[in-house]
């Protein structure tokens, strides 16, 4: 047995469940062994498979659609997806293109979905009752003690206010930390066209989120 | 947007990015799908697209408009449907073997649709005119037993073709015709016609196709070549022998055929 393919360990375990693990980017692919282990579906191999992208493609599909509860969906589309193709996973190459371009896809797909739609549409910031349940109370997560609940509201909106595509090349870049070139492999287009996407999604938000773009160029200056 | 701009806004962007909350998958959801993704008893969420979105109805849409398009575009190449210019004599005309009075025909134009066959019984004074408009007219005489045309198509489909058994049947194509083709299948011939005045007159023994004006095309049984019929002449063929003669046309036929064309030229051309 290769000498990660067991590594089902419960640090690992946890920190995908806590959420440590939320950059794609930031996630080491598992050894060839391991990945020729979860071709051939073995069952510790596909739990380390879990364990090390999980958190990283529910945080992904969380950013990209500001719902708690469809994040979970995708999360579990995306790897029924993977379960069920994982013989086109290539054990000599990093998945984590292959994952983010499911995450991307399954996420346009709920994108155009009615129930998605419904919530978007019926989401009133102010009055609506179960927000909690769609994004974390300042209280409950300590990297939200940073932005207040309206400004939490002006962000996603202005996130929600982009098309599909440029909200795709924000989150994965400036969110999720990837390179443009990554981006490209990830969507299937051109270093050219993820470069443009982002500048084009840079630009949308600043109409919307300048006064904390701006805040940023009078600091620097 | 300038390189240093862009850079600032970038780093505001990601700051305050990494400042949204995350959001927390339910450690039971966690739990419970990594068994599953484990196992291999994974399922797909239950993803609803609205009904318009659904790959498999937007392949039935698609299909229905195509065929809905198509289904617009035959209706709308169909050509008119028969009218009657006037039934006149003492006879019966008879339509898919039920007979309707001459003086009824009128009432039961609905019979009278394309590929039906028809049979006209009377004396010599029972004669039956009917008209696609603008088209041709057709005259149907004591003794004719044969299959009624369909109208060319407008576009497409402009060939028109009909049947005739036994005895005459006197055409005069109109100002629309042009364009279209008429196609006669007669005993031991077939007569192609695109735009004239004639008769077809069908014996027990022989087929003759008169011409008054413009052309038609003859068959002939023995080399399947087609001769031309010009106008003011008279071309039969004997059908045990093959023998094909041609001749000028017969003053009475002559008169007959020009008479209907002085009287459906109006209709055909809607002074009627």
């Amino acid at each position: 047995m290769p000498k990660d393919v067991g590594h089902d360990s419960s640090s690992e375990v946890s920190a995908a469940r806590s959420g440590e693990l939320r950059a794609l980017a930031g996630i080491e692919p598992p050894s060839r062994e391991t990945l020729e282990a979860v071709r051939r579906r073995e069952p510790i191999a596909l739990a380390a498979f879990f364990d090390r992208y999980a958190a990283a493609i529910y945080a992904l599909a969380f950013r990209l659609l500001g719902d708690r509860e469809v994040a979970e969906d995708v999360t579990q589309d995306v790897f029924y997806k993977v379960h069920r193709s994982i013989d086109r996973l290539d054990p000599a190459r990093d998945p984590r293109p292959w994952l983010t371009a499911i995450t991307c896809n399954t996420c346009r797909k709920h994108w155009r979905s009615k129930r998605y739609r419904v919530s978007r549409t019926a989401l009133s910031w102010e009055d609506t009752p179960g927000l909690e349940n769609r994004l974390p109370s300042a209280g409950k997560d300590p990297s939200q003690e940073r932005l207040s609940r309206e400004e939490v509201r002006q962000v996603q909106e202005a996130l929600d206010a982009l098309p599909a595509p440029l909200r795709e090349a924000v989150v994965l870049h400036a969110y999720q930390g990837m390179g443009h070139d990554q981006i490209a492999e990830a969507l299937g287009i051109s270093h050219a066209a993820a470069r443009k996407r982002y500048s084009r999604a840079l630009a949308e938000l600043g109409e919307r989120l300048g006064r904390w773009f701006d805040r940023r160029r009078e600091g620097r200056a | 947007m300038n390189d240093s701009r862009r850079s600032s806004d970038s780093e505001a962007l990601r700051e305050l990015l990494s400042r949204m909350p995350e959001g927390q998958p339910s450690p039971e959801f966690l739990t419970a799908l990594r068994r599953e993704f484990r196992e291999g008893t994974i399922r797909p969420a239950r993803i609803r697209l609205p009904f318009w979105r659904r790959p498999r109805f937007r392949w039935i849409a698609t299909a229905a408009a195509a065929a809905a398009a198509v289904w617009l575009v035959l209706i709308a190449n169909q050509g008119p449907g028969w009218q009657m210019v006037r039934a006149s004599g003492t006879g019966t005309l008879f339509v898919q073997g039920q007979p309707i009075a001459l003086t009824e025909v009128a009432q039961k134009m609905t019979m009278l649709r394309p590929g039906a066959e028809v049979r006209l019984d009377g004396d010599e004074s029972a004669m039956l005119d009917l008209f696609y408009p603008g088209l041709f007219t057709m005259q149907v005489t004591p003794g004719a037993s044969l299959t009624l045309p369909e109208a060319p198509g407008r576009w497409f489909g402009r060939t028109s073709s009909f049947r005739v058994d036994m005895g005459e049947v006197r055409v005069v194509t109109g100002p629309r015709f042009p364009g279209s083709t008429l196609r006669i299948d007669a005993p031991g011939t077939e007569v192609h016609v695109v735009g004239t005045t004639f008769a077809v007159m069908v014996s027990h023994e022989t087929t003759s196709v008169c011409v008054l004006e413009g052309e038609a095309s003859m068959k002939m049984p023995a080399s399947d070549s087609m001769m031309p019929v010009p106008a003011m002449r008279r071309r039969t063929v004997v059908m045990e022998t093959h023998e094909t003669m041609e001749e000028p046309i017969h003053p009475m036929e002559e008169m007959r055929l020009t008479h209907l064309r002085n009287a459906a030229m109006p209709v055909l051309e809607g002074d009627r």
